[in-house]
């Protein structure tokens, strides 16, 4: 009798939902990904779907194609079977010429990714009511990767009755896993010198099709790994030659060639823009080369790279021009677990710059950023890629960010607006990169065109403090008599998110981009002879979800407005968001957003 | 002083290309400063083109590029040539890196890569070569050599290897080769060395250009030559580069007719169109309920576009012109524009009709050189009435046309057995694709706003009002309906909304919304003062008007300009305020009656009920730039009007 070792086996329903499969475009009704190492070090990828499609868009727009990236140098595909089952019952085999060999696109243009492979499956005998049935294997060589390793999120873009995930390891390899956000453990199983652990899931609901989903906090999402520590599959990317960290005289030259002894952050900025703007960003996944890099001097040379080819070649870069700098590889902190030592987690790849006079920055390779991305991209931790040391991973620190800008700004009988403006910035809020490259850029920082000068008065990466002069001509015009005047707003904050509305309905986590305290006070004077047509009017709700005050007070020719936005959970739930919806509403309203004055009528 | 060196180092450009020495021709091109706007320059573009006995063209390219800034360094860090294995043969045949400093570098060959290009959609087996020059500074250049022999387009029957790269007509020629550029090219020519017998005709369109014609033995030299190539300035919304900036056409194929009846000939030998027993057999169950000839067209050609959905999979080699055949068709369910051409002109024979396919340009003019210019096809079916009549099973999925109206004013060609001449689409009447919004509401003394609109299309419009739900996931639709009034106001709030029972049943008839909302805090409330937009003026659905995009900006044009079709608007909202208020505004009455674009608007107040309406003509799809002083007028109006509040007083 086969020695069956149960450790435990969980229910496996969905306790969040069954799935509307009749209103959706299609319904996955079996799903299974089957992951193997093999005893000799090699591994593979099975995945099997059964794609049932329910309306037109689901063939015409949405899953009349399979795509599959792969490395043919380390990777073999094989396409067990492929076939459609129409509404009729009648079987369509996948032709022969539905099996198409492309570049991806994210290797586009790019001789260092130019080997790499999308295999385009083109399910053929679509239409309502046919079955998508494909299976296919990956099958991975040894040593490709540093052990075997996912980082799967539970869910699909339509309903699922049916995924299972598979993970079968040597009896003797140990598993490192962990699920999120679903109390779903696997079914263990061990079969002669193979042990298979099996996680089931039934009646998984459809993905929103929502924006500010930032890493989807709440969706179940299953990590595991073969290697339990983190420090040794990042000691596995930082064997690689690259993180010698060396550089032609051309590169020194380069780098020494930008330095400024008396302004730092100029230096810095100087090399991240020839790094983040100057070279192409190549667009191939780190995961399709297994973080496989090239040399800096290679990156150099070619004038581009993959996001961690230009993060170790930045910090080359800064360490010529007397910066710490060391690349690092990015994950969402929730998800992070310092007992699996799973590499799928972290996507992206950002410099660490610890500076003389600023502490330490976190710099994007592919574009400038306005602030430290520490700020401006919560929710991470982060992994330095030093060479032959101890791993550590960091959490940046959260910082609080606000926006406090006030003013007393006064109409001339020709309706010229003068006036000045005190700002105070801080956190994600605060533009420091920015106004140390070039402070006047701070004009456009607030909306309107108001603003004719700037005095900074203090600057670092958590606060900034300036002075602002406000001068405009004509800044507001004569509409049937009536004067409108749009309140200016900074652009660092809430506004730097671009909602203009939000649905009444939301089905996953809204993700806040970062906490945010945005308070605005206004002494607005108008000219002798006028009157406003604003009435004393107020705002104030404060719920689980934030705060908004507003109050608008006129009295005689002036007017004191005072404008408060409090959003201080990054996450907000689906239960709390009419909550968070209800206080964006009335920050948006244009109506307290805008004084309106007249000529005065005896 | 420089502008002379300019113009001696270009007399005399050839002769250095001759003599090679490329680094005493940089020295005299001058800078970045020299050339506002280009990131790099062509500092000579030349094509030499061997034309054989058959068609065949063996093209010798060579160029030469000085970089200019950062950007231009980015541009040139890699070479590439795309190429169709089916049809052509290319190859990278020299890289030269000329350095700022003076060193030259020959780029090693051998480490150019040949790969399948990326796709999206069409999956032939296209293919480039690349080749890495790398990290560049401004002042540096490249000179490059290419060399390509075949065609753009794939041939029709397995062929040997030299065979398969000759044109589809075998013994005929012709190229289109643009002569403008986003950068400034010093010269670019184009020389072309063919056998004597061949007669070729070409034309040399939107500007001048050197050219000559001279006899050698048993072959004809023609060549052209433009010289300081301007970067081409852009409008907003203009028509496609190539109907107004220089380009050469040249063919050695008579007429449109020649071509016609070569692309009738070619799909009817290879028997695209035969519909098999299993077609035939579910074309009879389509039209067992057809009652009229057009019932019928209409049916084949909507369960095409609907139910064949377009991604191209490649038959190898015949892939290019000749049409999959209805076998295929009907199994793969599948195809580009042409293969579902030929699906309709199969379903409709299985039918009894007399259909054939035809190729057209969409987003271009086709000029009279009878050279290739083709990037889609058609279908047509000749009815009753002795005419042909056209079907675009590609681009009406959803629409309630059989013809696409966003395709009007575009030239066509049709394969028929007796021939055809090129041919254009006609205007589609305003009124075929008209948008009615309808509403009532009442403005409440807190600035409240409730009410009810009713929505309709027809056309073009009706197929950009369904598409947010045609094109988008079943579980998004209300969400996109919600959302066409949250943009209007945040804080609306949708009571109930009705759009039928299957938006994807677009033969039922156009489209009709009907949604009743409420917008707390729509008005401004100010003291004795209520001011507000007229819900329908405020640009909801500007999904159903995209002149509302066109940028106005421009107070003149010196192109011709597109929209997305001829469009008919009707605005119209009564609102009740409350009782006891007057209108600040004087009453609106607007009439401007332009050659093709209306626009006529009044908002008037009787009592406590305030009218707006507005009716908003666009006649066609293609502009003369002479048509934009009307149509400006008339989107700004409209603009207008989306922007100014009614004040109310007490």
């Amino acid at each position: 009798m086969k020695k069956i070792l149960i450790i435990f086996i969980a229910a496996i329903f969905s306790t969040t939902a069954f799935a509307q499969n009749e209103d959706a475009d299609a319904v996955f009704e079996k799903l299974t990904k089957t992951y193997t190492l093999n005893e000799d070090g090699s591994m593979s990828y099975r995945y099997f779907k059964q794609l049932k499609l329910q309306t037109h868009a689901a063939f015409n727009r949405l899953y009349g194609e399979t795509f599959i990236v792969y490395n043919p140098d380390f990777q073999e595909l094989k396409i067990n079977e492929a076939y459609t089952i129409m509404a009729d019952g009648k079987k369509i085999t996948t032709p022969d010429n539905a099996f198409n060999e492309v570049l991806p696109r994210g290797a586009a243009h790019s001789p260092a990714f130019n080997h790499l492979r999308e295999m385009v499956v083109t399910h053929t005998g679509l239409e309502v009511g046919a079955t998508i049935f494909l299976d296919y294997t990956l099958t991975t060589k040894a040593g490709y990767w540093p052990a075997l390793m996912a980082d799967e999120v539970i869910q699909e873009s339509s309903p699922v009755n049916e995924m299972e995930i598979i993970v079968q390891v040597p009896a003797d390899v140990e598993l490192y896993h962990k699920m999120f956000n679903l109390r779903t453990a696997p079914e263990i199983m061990v079969k002669g010198s193979v042990k298979a652990y099996t996680w089931v899931f039934k009646g998984l609901k459809a993905s929103g099709k929502e924006s500010f989903i930032g890493d989807l906090p709440g969706i179940p999402r299953l990590s595991f790994s073969t290697e339990k520590k983190p420090g040794v599959v990042f000691d596995w990317i930082t064997r690689q030659k690259a993180f010698d960290y060396r550089m032609t005289d051309e590169m020194n030259d380069f780098a020494t060639g930008l330095k400024d002894e008396e302004a730092e952050i100029k230096t810095m900025l100087a090399i991240q823009d020839e790094v983040a703007n100057n070279m192409k960003t190549d667009h191939a996944q780190l995961d399709w080369t297994a973080y496989r890099v090239r040399t800096p001097e290679q990156v150099w040379n070619s004038n581009g790279g993959n996001e961690l080819e230009k993060a170790i070649l930045m910090s080359v870069l800064l360490q010529a021009a007397d910066f710490n700098a060391t690349p690092v590889l990015t994950a969402p902190d929730i998800f992070y677990d310092k007992n699996i030592g799973n590499l799928m987690q972290f996507r992206h790849a950002v410099v660490m710059v610890n500076t003389k006079n600023h502490g330490t920055l976190y710099l994007a390779v592919n574009k400038m950023n306005d602030q430290s991305l520490a700020y401006t991209s919560p929710g991470h931790v982060v992994a330095p890629l030093y060479k032959h040391a101890d791993f550590s991973i960091i959490t940046p620190s959260a910082a609080r960010n606000s926006i406090d800008l006030s003013g007393e700004l006064k109409f001339s009988a020709e309706m010229k607006l003068t006036g000045s403006m005190d700002a105070s910035l801080t956190g994600a809020a605060n533009p420091f990169l920015v106004v140390e490259k070039d402070n006047k850029q701070l004009t456009g920082k607030v909306s309107g065109g108001l603003v004719t000068d700037v005095k900074v008065d203090n600057a670092n990466p958590d606060k900034l403090e300036a002075d602002f002069t406000v001068s405009k001509e004509e800044a507001v015009k004569d509409e049937m008599g009536f004067y409108g005047f749009k309140l200016p707003e900074m652009q660092t904050g809430f506004s730097s998110w671009h909602i203009s509305y939000l649905s009444s309905y939301r089905q996953d986590d809204f993700v806040v981009p970062f906490n945010l305290d945005e308070r605005y006070s206004w002494e607005i004077e108008i000219p002798e002879g006028y009157e406003f047509v604003n009435v004393k009017n107020a705002v104030n709700i404060k719920n689980k979800a934030g705060a908004v005050k507003i109050e608008i007070s006129p009295k005689d020719n002036k007017v004191v407005i005072k404008r408060e936005l409090s959003l201080n959970n990054k996450v907000i739930q689906p239960g709390i968001y009419p909550e968070l919806r209800e206080i964006i509403n009335e920050w948006l309203d244009e109506n307290m957003k805008v004084v309106v004055f007249r000529k005065a009528v005896d | 002083m420089k502008k002379l060196l300019l113009s001696l180092t270009l007399m005399f450009a050839g002769l250095f290309m001759m003599a090679g020495p490329v680094e005493a021709l940089l020295e005299t091109t001058g800078s970045a400063e020299d050339y506002p706007g280009s990131n790099f320059i062509t500092v000579f573009d030349s094509t030499r083109v061997e034309v054989q006995e058959t068609g065949l063209g063996y093209f010798y390219t060579h160029q030469l590029f000085k970089i200019l800034n950062k950007k231009g360094a980015l541009d040139k860090r890699v070479i590439e040539y795309g190429y169709d294995p089916l049809s052509a043969y290319v190859e990278i045949r020299m890289v030269k890196i000329y350095r700022k400093d003076g060193t030259v570098e020959e780029v090693d060959l051998s480490a150019t890569r040949d790969y399948p290009a990326p796709a999206r959609m069409i999956y032939w087996g296209a293919r480039e070569k690349m080749i890495e020059v790398g990290r560049l500074e401004p002042g540096d250049a490249v000179e490059l050599k290419l060399f390509k022999k075949g065609f753009t387009y794939a041939l029709l029957m397995q062929q040997d290897d030299e065979e398969r790269f000759i044109p589809p007509m075998r013994g005929h020629f012709y190229d289109i080769v643009p002569f403008w550029s986003s950068h400034h090219i010093l010269e670019k020519s184009y020389i072309m060395n063919m056998p004597a017998d061949k007669v070729m005709q070409f034309e040399f369109y939107h500007g001048e250009c050197k050219s000559s014609m001279r006899f050698a033995g048993d072959r004809t030299i023609y060549t052209f030559t433009k010289t300081n190539i301007e970067p081409l300035k852009t409008e907003p919304n203009m028509v496609a580069a190539s109907d107004v900036a220089p380009k050469l056409l040249l063919s050695t194929s008579p007429d449109w007719e020649a071509k016609s009846l070569w692309f009738y000939g070619v799909n009817e030998d290879y028997r695209a169109f035969d519909p098999t027993p299993e077609v035939k057999q579910f074309v009879d169950a389509l039209l067992k309920d057809a009652r009229t000839e057009m019932d019928s067209v209409s049916i084949l050609t909507h369960w095409v576009a609907d139910n064949m959905r377009y991604s191209g999979i490649s038959m190898g080699p015949g892939e290019g012109y000749t049409l999959h055949n209805a076998e295929m068709n009907f199994r793969d369910r599948c195809g580009v524009c042409k293969d579902k051409a030929s699906l309709l002109v199969a379903f409709l024979r299985a039918a009894e009709f007399e259909s054939y396919p035809a190729m057209t340009m969409a987003g271009s003019r086709i000029e009279d050189i009878p050279a290739d210019q083709f990037n889609h096809s058609v279908t047509v079916v000749k009815l009753s009435d002795g005419k042909y009549h056209l079907l675009d099973p590609t681009w009406v999925p959803f629409v309630r046309e059989l013809w696409s109206s966003a395709e009007q004013q575009q030239n066509y060609l049709m394969g028929i057995p007796e021939g055809a001449d090129l041919m254009i689409t006609p205007v589609s009447e305003p009124e075929n694709h008209y948008l009615k919004i309808t509403g009532t509401s009442e403005v409440k003394a807190d600035g409240t706003l409730e009410g009810e609109v009713y929505i309709t299309a027809e056309g073009q419009t009706d197929a950009s009002i369904r598409g947010m739900f045609t094109r988008a996931y079943k579980s998004e639709w209300e969400k996109n309906l919600e959302a066409e009034f949250l943009r209007i106001n945040p804080k609306a709030e949708i009571i109930s909304m009705d759009y039928g029972d299957n938006p994807y049943n677009h033969m039922a008839g156009p489209i009709e919304i009907t949604v009743n909302y409420r917008i707390p805090d729509y008005a401004f409330v100010g003291d004795g003062k209520i001011a507000f937009v007229p819900f329908v003026a405020s640009n909801i659905f500007s999904r159903g008007q995209s002149h509302l995009y066109l940028n106005t900006s421009l107070e003149n044009r010196e192109y011709a300009f597109r929209e997305r079709c001829s469009r008919m608007v009707n605005l119209k909202e009564t609102v009740t305020v409350p009782e006891g208020y007057s209108m600040v505004n004087e009453p609106v009455y607007i009439d401007l009656d332009g050659e093709n674009a209306a626009y006529e608007a009044s908002v008037n107040m009787k009592g406590n009920i305030l009218e707006m309406e507005q009716e908003i003509i666009l006649e066609k799809r293609i502009y003369e730039p002479s048509d934009w002083e009307d149509v400006k007028n008339v989107v700004e109006s409209q603009q207008e009007l989306a922007k100014t509040p009614v004040v109310l007083y007490k």
